[in-house]
């Protein structure tokens, strides 16, 4: 029989209608991912600025946020938790203060700009350093504070090298930087306080015997030094120091990178073009947990710290209440760092499993996406193909090929090619009147199963996922049940239910039946009731290959059950549809034998 | 030929137009058009911070839930954005219990806020706002969850918001947790054979559990001073092979005879310490593993508890007798949920009980390299009036590397 002209577009439209949802809800995937690098949210309300992984000392001005790090690092509450003495420095000289960190720790310091001194807290008290005669507050290079409460003594900056050596813990490392570049000069201050290391601004300043490692573009004789860490940019620059390690002497350095076994990252993130913030990190080190300092603009963290901050993501092993935990402390108010670039730092280093570290793009992505792109290429190439050289193919296996290949990846061209790369027979097309011929391809049995799966399992599996889709997207049904059959109710197993039903009717109606009349050249009406036990065999044995592998892969081996909005499920459930595939395929075998379907078209 | 061309370039239009805005379509249709108003501002939360430690809410518990909100979920990107929202009353602490410890864990991920019975308070509501839950795909994107009669009472105006919500209610406490338990166990085709005991009749010693319930999704069933309800007992019945059953408190909270009863049901483990401050303490140390049930082929091994006993991990410091009383507290679950995956420790307003103490001298952290240094974090849960600023630098010191540990 001749199926209708309108019924065949109908068909087509349906089919195209299908790829078209499913490859563009693939495709939002990575336009999300473009779209998304700009975070929201920028005026939302809150109630406080802090994160899960990280505290903002919300400080108006760098007064302020000084006064907010002088309370959190020494509460004074205890007698053993309050400074022996604060330093300051002139809020303009902040070559001063950056040269003062690497007294922080042999003095149990706090080194804070001048202004700050009147945002200090009002019980605010520091003990007195007995190195400087009990003086509490040290004034570097000239700095004048108003605030009587303390009794001060003057040193000079340059001077602070020769007073450690003295120190029973001299400093053992030197950190060249340059005096005219701020923002890659102060990246060296939190190293400084956390180690008691000496800043340098000339090589002449350097301890004998000590190495000396040159911080940015800083000018020096490369044979004096031990080893530079630059980058392009300051921004760079932070992610080198942060991640440095010298193998010849590992007590230099953070080691934050990816050969640490298992390291908690406190990292420290001030607005760019403040010196005196970036300064504020020193007296944080000073504690031991926070660690490297990074600059940002207000808006939203440079694309390249993003990158390194995602890299030392905390990742675990059984259970994520294991560690480790990594914590970001953030300087200045959301008028100097916005929250949505907290946010960006926030989830960037959140816990997640290992296997897949966690949300974003893992090797099973990757996998997921090239199994997706290598479907997509493989039924472009077939469409075009058969209709420029198999003309005479039937118009639906002309349309199951690329519908089948489009969801099995690699696997596609090569079964095309086994099915057609044969030998055609010509035989009178039955049941048409004027005698039109019909061609076929010549082949054996089992070929002949894998042209009839591919005609079964190219719709059949298609129409599944697009149902799984669309009920993934407007949400799954759950049934509650107290019974032995809660299973029934489940989400997953629902979806397996509709997702059969559907495929079922709309294969049999649309797909199968009109293959069906054309090849024994019986009426749409009377193809139906002949079809219907085979599109429920052939789909019941692609849902058995299809729905454990996907309950296998969604409920246990991906770490998070993937939405309808990640590559991964596109991913899982085309690779099923090829082991629905492999499955149906003996059913079919039996059925050609049988002679109940046909596997020539 | 030319149809072939046609045809593809007609879908491949259709694909950039799909996945240009079709699945934002249908996600927008979730969000609602009203626009967030202010939220209270906690100067305490930005002011008291230290180096190990931030304090996260007030002394009343709507803003402290609201705080906890905020602190894990920044809503920024989808990533940061929770599932739902769990809505409870503040009038049962065994409800608000179910709610915690059996709707909040994956693949819901769902901070709890608070209605009172004359609806939800403008702090709530602003957060439901901000929070745009995107809906939990695997129970037909629902977006609120209210839980037990006053929450349930909510539900016309959560809905009026733009919400699609779902609400569990039954006549107790005990049947609400079997009504939640067939809910979970249908979502995850399973039921978890771990199940966490509390009696009713003195309830605030398996508040603890409620924090590694929000972490792992474990179960929960109520026990009374009179024995063991028929709800709790239709619950262990639907555990195939049989539940491993986890006793709060000794035996002035759980009778011996109503373990002894238990002991019929499932192995019995107890948690044997008289209040709540002991139970956080001695709970955040244990752990229990061995056989589930399988066979040789395929063998489900059981886990329960936190078993932290080295430094480099977390703490939720709470403290049930400030003027919030539990309320205060079990919002605060979301915080072992996502994060810091902390216990919770139980203190005093002014001073760090013995027992909380002597636990926290095992986990002090020591000084090593920077790039293996462990580091612990404490989160101080509500206002000056539930932990004193002054308790909450004792804690910061006690998790310190480098501090001496206070003594």
């Amino acid at each position: 029989m001749r199926i209708p002209g309108w019924f065949k577009v109908m068909a087509v439209a349906l089919a195209g209608l299908m790829v078209t949802v499913l490859l563009g809800a693939a495709l939002s995937v990575p336009i999300r991912w473009i779209q998304g690098e700009e975070p929201s949210g920028y005026e939302q309300p809150r109630a406080h600025y802090n994160t899960k992984n990280s505290t903002r000392f919300d400080g108006a001005n760098l007064a302020e946020t000084a006064g907010s790090v002088a309370r959190a690092v020494y509460p004074g509450t205890t007698g053993t938790n309050a400074p022996d003495v604060v330093i300051f420095y002139d809020d303009a000289d902040w070559q001063a203060g950056l040269a003062a960190t690497s007294l922080l720790r042999p003095l149990n310091g706090l080194l804070l700009p001048a202004s700050a001194a009147a945002s200090l807290p009002e019980d605010f008290s520091a003990g007195g350093s007995e190195r400087f005669g009990g003086a509490q507050a040290l004034l570097v290079d000239g700095a004048t504070i108003d605030d009587g409460r303390f009794s001060t003594q003057e040193i000079a900056s340059a001077g602070i090298g020769p007073l450690l050596e003295e120190d029973a813990a001299a400093p053992q490392h030197a950190i060249l930087v340059d005096e005219a570049d701020a923002a890659t000069a102060i990246l060296a201050a939190p190293w400084a306080a956390y180690s008691g290391d000496l800043i340098i601004y000339d090589m002449a300043e350097a301890p004998a015997g000590v190495p000396v490692y040159a911080l940015g573009d800083v000018e020096a004789d490369e044979n004096e030094i031990t080893a530079r860490i630059g980058g392009a940019n300051p921004a760079a620059t932070a992610v080198k120091f942060a991640a440095f390690e010298d193998a010849a002497n590992p007590l230099f350095g953070w080691g934050f990178n990816a050969n640490t076994l298992t390291g908690y990252r406190g990292f420290v993130i001030a607005p760019e073009g403040e010196p005196g913030m970036g300064l504020l990190s020193a007296n944080l080190a000073r504690r031991g947990k926070p660690g490297p300092l990074f600059w940002t603009p207000q808006k939203e963290l440079p694309q390249g710290v993003y990158n390194y901050f995602f890299s030392q993501r905390a990742a675990f092993w059984v259970t994520p209440s294991e560690g480790p935990f990594h914590h970001f402390y953030i300087l200045g108010d959301t008028q100097a760092i916005s929250f949505p670039a907290q946010g960006e730092a926030d989830y960037a280093v959140e816990i997640g499993p290992y296997f897949q570290k966690g949300a974003a793009a893992g090797p099973l992505d990757l996998l997921a996406a090239a199994w997706v792109l290598f479907g997509v290429a493989s039924a472009l190439w077939i469409a075009v193909h058969e209709s420029k050289f198999l003309p005479v193919q039937n118009w639906l296996m002309k349309l199951a090929w690329p519908l089948l290949a489009l969801m099995i990846g690699p696997f596609g061209i090569f079964f095309y090619r086994l099915a057609y790369n044969r030998p055609i027979i010509k035989k009178k097309m039955p049941g048409d009147p004027r005698g039109k011929m019909m061609v076929m391809w010549d082949r054996p049995l089992w070929l002949q199963g894998l042209v009839a799966t591919a005609s079964a399992v190219g719709f059949g599996a298609l129409i599944m996922i697009f149902t799984g889709y669309l009920v993934t997207l407007f949400g799954m049904p759950l049934i509650p049940m107290q019974n032995n059959a809660f299973l029934l109710g489940t989400p997953m197993i629902l979806v397996m239910i509709i997702n059969y039903v559907v495929a079922v009717l709309v294969a049999w109606l649309v797909f199968q039946t009109p293959m069906m009349a054309t090849m024994y050249g019986t009426s749409y009406g009377d193809a139906l009731g002949k079809a219907f036990p085979l599109v429920a065999a052939s789909m019941a044995a692609a849902a058995v290959g299809m729905n454990p592998s996907m309950w296998w892969l969604m409920m246990s081996k991906i770490p998070m059950m993937p939405h309808e909005e990640s590559i991964l499920w596109f991913g899982t459930m085309f690779v099923t549809a090829f082991i629905a595939f492999l499955v149906a395929w003996p059913l079919n075998y039996y059925f050609v034998r049988a002679q109940r379907k046909a596997g020539l078209m | 030929m030319r149809n072939t061309w046609i045809t593809l370039g007609v879908i491949a239009l259709g694909i950039l137009l799909y996945g240009w805005q079709g699945p934002k379509l249908v996600e927008n249709a979730y969000i609602p058009d009203e626009k967030p108003q202010e939220l209270p501002f906690l100067a305490a939360n930005m002011d008291d911070v230290t180096v190990n430690t931030a304090r996260i809410g007030s002394d009343d518990p709507v803003e402290t839930a609201v705080a906890v909100a905020n602190i894990i979920y920044p809503a920024t990107e989808p990533e940061n954005t929770p599932g739902a929202v769990i809505l409870i009353g503040m009038d049962s602490l065994a409800e608000a219990m179910v709610a915690t410890s059996r709707i909040q864990h994956f693949p819901v991920n769902a901070p709890i806020l608070y209605v009172t019975p004359d609806g939800i308070p403008d702090p709530t509501r602003n957060e439901l706002l901000r929070l745009k839950p995107e809906g939990v795909p695997a129970d037909r994107n629902v977006q609120v969850y209210l839980v037990g009669e006053t929450a349930a009472g909510a539900n016309d105006e959560v809905e009026a918001m733009g919400y699609k919500t779902r609400t569990f209610t039954a006549g107790d406490p005990a049947e609400l947790a079997l009504v939640v338990d067939n809910w979970t166990s249908t979502q995850h085709g399973d039921h978890r054979n771990e199940v966490v005991i509390a009696n009713l009749d003195n309830l605030p010693p398996a508040i603890p559990s409620a924090f590694w319930n929000a972490h792992r999704g474990d179960g929960l069933a109520f026990v009374t001073d009179e024995g063991i309800p028929e709800a709790t007992k239709e619950m262990f019945r639907l555990r195939a092979n049989g539940p491993w059953l986890y006793v709060f408190g000794d035996e002035s909270v759980v009778p011996e005879r109503v373990v002894r009863e238990l002991a019929q049901y499932g192995h019995v483990t107890r948690m044997p310490e008289p209040d709540v401050a002991g139970t956080s303490a001695f709970f955040a140390g244990f752990h229990d593993e061995g056989k589930d049930w399988g066979a040789w082929f395929w063998e489900k091994p059981r886990g329960m508890g936190w078993g932290i006993a080295e430094a480099g991990h977390n703490g939720i410091f709470a403290n049930i007798d400030g003027p919030g009383g539990w309320a205060n507290v079990l919002p605060a679950t979301t915080l072992s949920h996502m994060g810091k995956h902390a216990p919770v420790l139980f203190v005093n307003a002014d001073g760090v009980p013995e027992r909380v103490a002597s636990y926290l001298r095992i986990l002090k952290p020591y000084p090593t390299a920077p790039r293996q240094q462990l580091t612990n974090h404490g989160w101080i849960i509500g206002g000056e009036e539930t932990i004193s600023w002054n308790t909450q630098t004792v804690l910061d010191q006690m998790l310190d590397p480098y501090l001496p540990f206070p003594e």
